[in-house]
């Protein structure tokens, strides 16, 4: 059940029981076809970006909705700011007073965020649990019986040559991840102790160059804002400005640009599994790109409030969407200029120094998931300035899955090493959570005369409403938003996912 | 037992259901395929052959990547080709649902010795490992892989340890497989 092996549950799903009804409902997951052609001509690893994508845009989804239910639905009705601004930013919506302490604009805004926050928090946590225990279950029983995997491997059942063509690729997939696990674990057992000594060193050393390397892109991204800030605030023309003021924004991109593909050489050279390689590369690689996201979000916020906007959070939220817009241009840009290209030259002349330059096109799972992760934090980031971000965010996500499809299938040629996916889902969750913490931090900062909160703190608008309840209810609630309570919150969600999702887990992870 | 191509006769017909795993109506429409299969001269026969080539068209094998392995143990001509009614019956049995697991993993057996020796070599892995992943070069494992395969695979199952598999342990393993009866089916 754990992993789709048998063949004949793949293309089959015939069996009864009492997971008859989860298995109905795997079927009406989206793009369930297209992650099955993925996954038989790349394999389970590559297969898991798509899975985290449409994860991704599940989350987006729901969030689109509490946005409309609880942001957009109630200014509708507060025709004044129309006319003004646009809905798509923080400032449109009025702090008009009610007759209610707790049914303002300004208080439903606040809960709309907190409550897409908390689900994505609950939501996150419970997915990391289940795939944790899903890679744990798997390392528990290595032992894969081979000989029953060839001798009854084939489905005689199957007649249709496209379903026939994605058994042979999954039977190939899988024999291989389970060939070259074994064969690494054997090179492992046979390296002697001077080896050992040696390998060591070599890893401490090279985690020591990824570290200085780190330590010298946030020290390069935060000098050249400093610098830059210094010069913008003397007098210079027209281009010196434009320089100045992208100069930061052009050093972190080029450094996330960079030092991924330098983390993946050096993880190359320090002879784990392939599975450990890809997720060493995809940490090394998700520190960087957040660490300089939040020095760029940082900067953002603190320029924009030196320059004494009327109200810098229509500025901040215009960042954030920026940020989203350029992201999806530069993915789609490199499909269309570069990949596609690339493509229609080795077909056209496959013999072209060119073409035989280029090599073989791979698909980089750890790079496409951080810039996943990467968009996800900035859409939360985001969601507080900018409310109707999320919506952006699915229709961003529905177009990349396609446009990452056609790369996948259309530019990029079959892996001949395969990864296990179980381990990775574990760590890209983990990561998104960091993201979503690094986040929350950015709420509840003193607000601008416009917008919900006009002039007032957050704090102040729900202080009017709970001020309005009777006693008992005022301490409880207060409680409820300490920290201590929220931290056993989380740790009790942990024990209840194991209980709950005994078998079910390989649809969710599907 | 000559059957005419064109008509089952009613004793024919409970002589076959007693010998075969396959109910009144499944060898109706196994004579009215096997019928279609014939070529023109051929129905006036007394025992027709259908050709290996004719048979192979037939949708419940064409992707089968062991279909011509199937045709030559189920015929009983002397050179291995093509398939009489009564042939295309015991294959047909042995593929239905209610063969037993002994039936079938006898003939799987029979099906996946490609050199019909008796047992299951080193080459016979082989080639029924390239039927599994796709036969073309860029789907085949590498050389190295597939030595390391075929090691584990008789390790794991060779258990009298003479370099082979023999019936006996072949039917050890499939009897752990709780998809093999399901999976082993051809129904027309």
């Amino acid at each position: 059940v754990w992993e789709a092996w048998g063949p004949a549950h793949i293309i089959h799903p015939r069996r009864l029981g009492p997971w008859a009804g989860w298995e109905a409902l795997g079927r009406l997951q989206l793009w369930r076809g297209a992650l099955h052609t993925v996954e038989s001509r790349f394999g389970v690893g590559i297969k898991a970006y798509f899975v985290f994508l449409r994860y991704l845009l599940y989350m987006n989804l729901l969030h689109s909705v509490l946005v409309l239910a609880f942001i957009l639905g109630p200014a509708a009705g507060d025709i004044g700011g129309f006319l003004e601004r646009s809905p798509v930013f923080y400032g449109f919506y009025s702090s008009s007073s009610s007759t209610y302490p707790c049914l303002n604009p300004a208080l439903l805004y606040l809960t709309g965020v907190l409550v897409i926050f908390s689900l994505s928090l609950i939501v996150l946590v419970r997915r990391m649990a289940v795939a944790y225990r899903r890679s744990w279950l798997l390392g528990q029983r290595h032992a894969v019986n081979l000989s029953l995997r060839v001798l009854s491997g084939w489905d005689f059942t199957v007649q249709d040559a496209a379903a026939a063509a994605l058994m042979h690729g999954l039977i190939r997939n899988h024999l291989k991840l389970y060939l070259q696990e074994q064969a690494f674990s054997l090179r492992e057992a046979q390296r002697t102790l001077p080896q050992w000594g040696v390998l060591y060193t070599l890893r401490v050393s090279l985690n020591l160059f990824v570290l200085s390397l780190l330590g010298g892109a946030f020290a390069l991204i935060y000098s050249s804002t400093v610098w830059s800030n210094e010069k913008l605030s003397v007098e210079a023309g027209f281009w010196r400005t434009l320089l100045f003021q992208y100069l930061p924004a052009v050093t972190m991109n080029l450094l996330n640009l960079l030092l991924p593909h330098i983390f993946r050489k050096v993880s190359s050279l320090e002879d784990y599994s392939l599975s450990t390689q890809v997720n060493a590369t995809f940490m090394r690689s998700i520190f960087l790109k957040l660490a300089s996201l939040g020095i760029f979000v940082f900067f953002i916020f603190k320029t924009d409030r030196q320059q004494g906007d009327s109200c810098w959070e229509n500025q901040f939220g215009r960042e954030m969407y920026k940020l989203v817009m350029l992201d999806f241009m530069a993915s789609i840009l490199i499909t269309l200029l570069v990949d596609l290209p690339t493509r229609i030259l080795k077909d056209t002349c496959p013999s072209c120094w060119l073409a035989r330059l280029s090599g073989k096109q791979r698909f980089q799972v750890p790079f496409n998931v951080l810039n996943l992760v990467y968009n996800q934090t900035v859409l939360w980031a985001g969601v507080f300035y900018c409310p109707l971000l999320p919506l952006l965010g699915t229709v961003k996500l529905v177009t990349l899955f396609y446009f990452k499809k056609f790369k996948v299938l259309r530019c990029c040629a079959p892996e001949q090493r395969m990864f296990r996916a179980a381990s990775s889902s574990v760590l890209f969750h983990f990561m998104l959570l960091l993201g979503l913490f690094m986040v929350a931090g950015t709420l509840g900062l003193d607000p601008s005369p416009c917008g919900p909160f006009a002039g007032g703190s957050v704090l102040n608008s729900t202080g009017v409403c709970v001020a309005s309840l009777p006693g008992p209810l005022q301490s409880s609630l207060r409680y409820l938003a300490s920290g201590p309570f929220v931290v056993p919150l989380i740790m009790a969600e942990i024990p209840l996912v194991r209980r709950k999702r005994n078998n079910n887990i390989s649809l969710l992870v599907q | 037992m000559g059957a005419t191509a064109s008509h089952l006769g009613k004793d024919l017909l409970s002589e076959y259901q007693e010998l075969t795993f396959l109910t009144k109506q499944e060898i109706l429409l196994a004579h009215k395929r096997f019928t279609e299969l014939l070529s023109r001269e051929d129905k006036n026969l007394p025992d027709p052959r259908a050709p290996t080539e004719a048979i192979l068209t037939l949708p419940e094998l064409k992707s089968n990547p062991f279909r011509e392995r199937i045709v030559r143990v189920f015929s009983t001509s002397e050179s291995r080709d093509g398939l009489t009614f009564e042939d295309f019956l015991d294959l047909l049995s042995a593929f239905s649902d209610s063969a037993t697991l002994e039936i079938k993993s006898h003939y799987a057996f029979r099906i996946f010795d490609f050199d019909d020796d008796g047992t299951l070599d080193e080459n016979d892995l082989e080639k029924l490992v390239n039927c599994l992943t796709g036969e073309t070069d860029e789907t085949r494992l590498t050389p190295d892989e597939m030595k390391q395969l075929i090691s584990n695979i008789l390790e794991e199952s060779d258990i009298d340890k003479d370099g082979t598999v023999n019936l006996s342990e072949f039917q050890h393993v499939i009897s752990r497989s709780p998809d093999f009866v399901s999976s082993f089916k051809i129904v027309l």
